[in-house]
């Protein structure tokens, strides 16, 4: 009776395990079916150079890209009239030569035998679409301002384009630098659909991008005008958490990482001095704490508002430069920085043709910064009563920059301000920032290649309103500045030029509408087997497409 | 009704009707059943949009900081459909129906890239499973067999040292253990890669202890108390008084009955593992939806949050729906007590 | 009866060992802030990211000691955790005693409102909530409380749901007694013990849970000392700072380890006074 009853209850269970085991045949199947982790093989002796980036690019076509990282590709793609050289003055690209016939009218040249990705020849009415196209609205450029000093651009040969501008700007050459040129064929009336078919001018050619694994591959062109082999293939893949980054590249599965490296991180590289190389090169990065100077938002109040207090002792220039002398960036250099930065004293970075040597920075000094706020009147009310004042240092969530606003808001504790933290995602950050929302906050101007960004960043005329943009976020306003500022920008002549630039840094550090911080070098981390690359001052990735590859069939360490 | 049109009052009271149905049937019968689980889904999707509401303060400054300029806050107002396009604000019903509506028709819009929610999440949820699937492999590996070994020495310093270490692995947090993994085995030792999921089965490994090992101690810790019951059961003293050896009472008889309760808890713990995978997949890089959740929150992508949260949400009944009627086929006793509610 | 629970539960090595951990924990988090001051806090540059050298268990990001935020992060801890414990507690026993009590239909509601709270897994709700709130402490006791009552109401509601069939509480309720009295003085303290169980396995999750919560980024502001946000350093700076992710994390697996056999202790001493 009971071994009958058991044999029931064993076959039962059979019937039972063999359901489990259906079950669970059919999740792995649909696992597995739906799984995309396909394995992927370390390098192979290929001549594909896989680098890394550190985010997606949010488009590759030169008018939409903003993102450092969509513009370093985008060059790739798109070739642009002129390139930036080393000693950041403009070099010919597409374009042979420019002349100037009268302050308002230049001729660009193009050079001969010229050809887009899928063999149409690149002619001057491509480069006067490329330029008209960005300020249609219907194409809705990011850019769209960018050029609107120009009167008119137009394709007066085959071969040559006259740009017309409203008034005479210096700048105008180094502005060229920046856009790479579109199809007229390909993109006229489509522009939206443009944006997404790349087809580029560029000596590299998009041939996938897959947005799920982030990954593009980009080919070598193969009518480029420039004489010698380019490197035959790119592979770029986004990697998005710095440390991983180096990972790909201690592991051999990337040999070039272009994304931000921070500085602490540098000395992992020291571990593996037979694999990994890192290069570097003073940038064009300026880093800065820039504070609103629009001043108290009510100012009938029969009593003053916290916030107001804040808006009021920023106007001040003495509690500007209490802030200013309250941080000791030579230590942040030192500590945090690992000597991988140059301390800055204005815009302009050092070794750049208008760059002054008489500039001198300020140092650390909280005493003086103390005796500084109480002349100003801003006295310490005691811990709990808003001491001085009451300050918010907007940043965003990476936490290398986190952790130096904690540096400040130490500094600035030490200095008898309550200070605290408002950390928002950069995009978010950005909007706030651009709309004067905020008290202090520190970014980075980048690249400082032509000192005409004086008038973005601190002219009257680009403050930023309701309706329009601006770069002069903070509010600053001295007629002074607006002066010399349009003075530089008229004159043609570099050493007139300098001298006006020198006296504008001098004025900007007696009025710190900005505290100038340090110049970040440009950091680049790449496996020894990659030959012939120089990090580029501006970040630029162009030197990419001359670098030789030594590939050997032994694995890597891992 | 604040905005609200036909087909939203509509969406609103269907809503009310399964809820408050479902509180009158039993949930043994098979349209109860049903509609319990109808119930819960539709209540997850009332928390996630309600919760907007809920909370003190005005959840879009609560999101985007104080003093957020006004195109970034309509922008997130209207994604939340806390108001229309013209910007008047929309009832909790107006809200709720055009939440519903948006995400049957993949019309949820991302705040950032403007895609659609439902897509990114798919792209990204295989391998999530992946993980999931893996962890849940090694805890139901590891867990069970600890927990026969630690009963078959009841009482011995095996046993106490298994149970202490099974409790040890309850308790250490995922995220301690997932950095001390990668620590010993990839960083000094070189064993497995550090982060990513490019190196196919073999970049799973280490996320999938990391998450699962909590599970195994649970599972062991279960297994044994399961497993020291049965013993003690009229049929397996019948089986031994019939002279089987003691490996035979052990392995034919006890065993099958002992590892039932695993089958039960599968269902709990894997939602447990889905809900752990997003610290795991932060240590890992790991890029499933964990890692979706944690980057959207970080760019206030808030309609992707909610596709996630829900999504793992629905994940979690319905796989508990599964093993409860799994778990019935196998055991017939328990077919007409049990109800279908989950617990922690 | 009362002694007979303290000494047997005195005689358990397990809650021994948890109540000795926990009383650890809480002196450390109540005085030692006291003890060893704030300076640890501070930024010192020069010692950025340094390992662990005598006496001291090195430092982190922007050179502030590891020791001092472990010590002020316990604090953080405690309070924390023990006021979500607090609040989860009082609105899980007057959810659960409301729904054992009545029974039916309003019991049949508030449970289905339970069942969709269940329907996150895990931290699911939390991190939600505290993705919709700023990261201030206060946010991170309300996202951990709005699921924490949870398992409280389910543990009253069964408690109640036996205990209300007992012949005293039948009793007292066709004397005439009001619910409340019933409710408060009858049931309530028959029902401690599992509560009391129950809180200490709820403790250990709610360390958890604060630790992950600020480990992800979504807890309390940044620079506030916390096991779970230095335990985030760790992870960033595996390679060079180790000692920023180990330390840490010991601090949290003691503590939760401490609750954890706490509440295996009290359940074996509650059984035993169940038979």
């Amino acid at each position: 009776m009971i071994d009958s009853k058991k044999r029931l209850h064993a076959s039962r269970i059979k019937d039972k395990l063999i359901f489990l085991l259906q079950l669970v045949t059919l999740f792995l199947l649909s696992v597995f079916s739906a799984c995309r982790c396909h394995p992927e093989a370390s390098l192979k002796a290929d001549n594909t150079l896989h680098v890394i980036v550190s985010s997606s690019p949010e488009s590759l076509d030169p008018r939409f890209a903003t993102s450092a990282v969509a513009s370093h590709l985008s060059e790739l793609i798109f070739a642009s009239l002129f390139v930036i050289g080393e000693d950041l003055l403009p070099e010919s690209f597409l374009a042979k030569d420019i002349e100037q016939i009268n302050p308002v009218t230049y001729l660009v040249h193009l050079r001969p035998n010229l050809f887009f990705h899928d063999g149409t020849p690149l002619t001057a009415e491509d480069v006067a679409y490329t330029f008209s196209s960005l300020k249609d609205p219907d194409v809705r450029s990011p850019h769209a301002e960018k050029f609107n000093y120009t009167q008119s651009v137009q394709a007066i040969s085959e071969h040559t384009i006259q740009f017309v501008l409203k008034a005479p700007f210096a700048p105008f050459l180094t502005d060229l630098c920046s856009l790479g040129i579109v199809s007229k064929k390909h993109c006229q009336n489509r522009s939206q659909q443009c944006r997404h078919e790349i087809m580029g001018s560029g000596p590299y050619r998009l041939t996938q991008f897959d947005k799920v694994t982030d990954t593009l591959i980009l080919q070598a062109q193969t009518q480029w005008f420039e004489a010698g082999p380019l490197l035959p293939r790119i592979e770029v893949r986004v990697v998005k958490d710095s440390t991983t980054r180096l990972l790909e590249l201690i592991k051999g599965k990337a040999d070039f990482n272009s994304g931000e490296t921070s500085p602490v991180q540098t000395s992992v590289v020291q571990k593996y001095p037979e694999q990994l190389i890192l290069k570097k090169t003073p940038g064009l990065g300026f880093a800065y704490l820039a504070m609103n100077l629009r001043g108290p938002k009510n100012t009938k109040a029969i009593k003053e508002s916290e916030e107001d207090r804040t808006r009021r002792a920023l106007t001040d220039v003495r509690v500007r430069k209490a802030l200013a002398l309250s941080i000791d960036i030579n230590a942040i250099l030192k500590y945090k920085f690992h000597g991988m930065a140059t301390r800055a004293t204005g815009l302009i970075p050092p070794q750049h043709w208008a760059k002054s040597q008489q500039l001198s920075p300020l140092l650390y000094d909280p005493i003086t910064a103390r005796s500084l706020l109480d002349q100003a009147g801003f006295t310490d009310r005691g811990p709990g009563k808003g001491q001085r004042f009451k300050i918010t240092i907007s940043t965003s969530p990476d936490r290398f920059r986190q952790s130096i606003a904690l540096i400040y808001a130490q500094n600035f504790r030490d200095l008898g301000i309550e200070t605290q933290l408002r950390i928002k995602d950069f995009s978010a950050l950005y909007q706030d920032i651009k709309q004067g929302n905020f008290e202090i906050f520190s970014l980075i101007w980048t690249p400082v290649v032509e000192p005409d960004l004086f008038h973005w960043i601190f002219h009257s005329s680009n403050i930023p309103g309701p309706e329009k943009g601006g770069g002069n976020r903070g509010a600053y306003l001295d007629p002074i500045i607006d002066e010399l500022i349009i003075q530089a920008r008229t004159s043609t002549n570099l050493e007139i030029r300098k001298v006006l630039y020198e006296k504008i840094e001098m004025r900007l550090l007696e009025t710190l509408p900005y505290i100038p911080l340090w110049f970040e070098d440009e950091i680049v981390v790449m496996n020894r087997n990659v030959l012939h690359f120089t990090p580029s001052r501006t970040g630029s990735l162009l030197g990419l497409r001359h670098v030789k590859l030594m590939r050997t069939n032994s694995k890597g360490p891992l | 009704m604040n905005g609200a049109s036909l087909f939203d009052i509509i969406i609103f009271t269907g809503a009310l009707l399964i809820l408050v149905g479902s509180c009158f049937v039993q949930t043994s019968r098979w349209l109860g059943r049903l509609l319990s689980i109808t119930a819960v889904l539709v209540g997850a999707t009332l928390i996630v949009t309600g919760m907007l509401r809920l909370i003190p303060g005005d959840p879009v400054d609560n999101i985007l900081g104080d003093q957020a300029p006004q195109e970034a806050r309509m922008q997130l107002a209207q994604d939340l459909n806390l108001v229309d396009e013209r910007g008047q604000p929309l009832g909790f019903i107006a809200q709720y129906g055009q939440f519903i509506r948006q995400i049957s028709r993949n019309e949820l819009l991302s705040y950032r890239t403007r895609e659609p929610v439902l897509t990114m999440i798919a792209q990204r949820l295989p391998y999530t499973i992946w993980l999931a699937f893996f962890s849940m492999l090694f805890a139901l590996t590891l867990g069970p067999a600890l927990g026969i070994a630690a009963a078959a020495k009841k009482g011995s310093f095996f046993d106490t040292l298994l149970m202490f270490l099974a409790l040890l692995g309850i308790s250490i947090p995922r995220f301690f253990l997932g950095p001390l993994l990668l620590l010993a085995l990839s960083i000094h030792w070189h064993l497995f890669p550090i982060s990513g999921a490019t190196d196919g089965l073999w970049s799973v490994i280490l996320p999938a202890i990391s998450l699962g090992l909590a599970m195994a101690a649970m599972q062991a810790r279960m297994v044994r108390a399961s497993v020291l019951e049965v013993m003690s059961e009229d049929y397996i003293r019948s089986a031994r008084a019939k002279g089987l050896s003691e490996n035979q009472v052990y392995f034919k008889h006890a065993l099958r009955n002992a590892l039932l309760p695993v089958v039960t808890v599968i269902g709990l713990e894997l939602g447990g593992l889905f809900a752990g995978s997003v610290v795991t997949e932060k240590i890992f890089s790991w890029p499933g939806i964990g890692l979706l959740l944690l980057e959207s929150i970080q760019r206030l992508d808030m309609p992707i949050v909610q596709g996630v949260v829900l999504t793992i949400a629905f994940g979690y009944v319905f796989i508990n729906l599964l093993t409860d009627l799994s778990y019935q086929r196998i055991d017939p006793r328990i077919r007409l007590q049990t109800t279908a509610q989950p617990s922690k | 009866m009362e002694q007979r629970t303290i000494k047997r539960f005195l005689k358990n090595p397990s809650s021994l060992a948890g109540t000795i951990i926990i009383l650890c924990f809480i002196l450390i988090g109540t005085f030692g802030p006291w003890l060893i001051g704030d300076q640890g806090l501070l930024i010192h540059l020069d010692m950025e990211l340094k390992g662990p050298s005598a006496g001291r268990l090195g430092f982190a990001e922007n050179g502030v000691d590891v020791l001092t935020s472990l010590i002020y992060g316990a604090r953080i801890s405690l309070l924390i955790a023990m006021t979500s414990t607090v609040i989860s507690l009082s609105i899980g026993i007057v959810y659960g005693a409301i729904s054992g009590f009545f029974g039916n239909r309003i019991d049949a509601i508030m449970m289905r409102i339970i069942d969709m709270l269940l329907a996150f897994p895990g931290l699911l709700l939390a991190i939600y909530i505290a993705a919709i709130l700023s990261p201030k402490t206060i946010n991170v006791v309300f996202a951990l409380c709005a699921t924490g009552w949870v398992g409280y109401a389910r543990v009253v509601r069964a408690q109640v749901l036996s205990i209300k069939n007992y012949d005293y509480v039948i009793a007292a309720t066709s004397l005439g007694a009001k619910t409340h009295r019933i409710i408060l003085i009858h049931i309530i303290p028959n029902i401690l013990g599992p509560i009391i169980i129950q809180a200490s396995f709820g403790l250990a999750s709610l360390i958890l849970a604060e630790a992950a919560l600020n480990f992800l980024g979504l807890g309390v502001p940044p620079g506030t000392p916390s096991w779970g946000a230095l335990l985030d350093q760790g992870v960033s700076y595996l390679f060079i700072a180790p000692h920023l992710a180990i330390f840490p994390g010991i601090c949290i697996g003691i503590t939760v380890l401490g609750f954890n056999f706490l509440g295996d202790g009290l359940r074996d001493v509650f059984d035993v006074k169940s038979q």
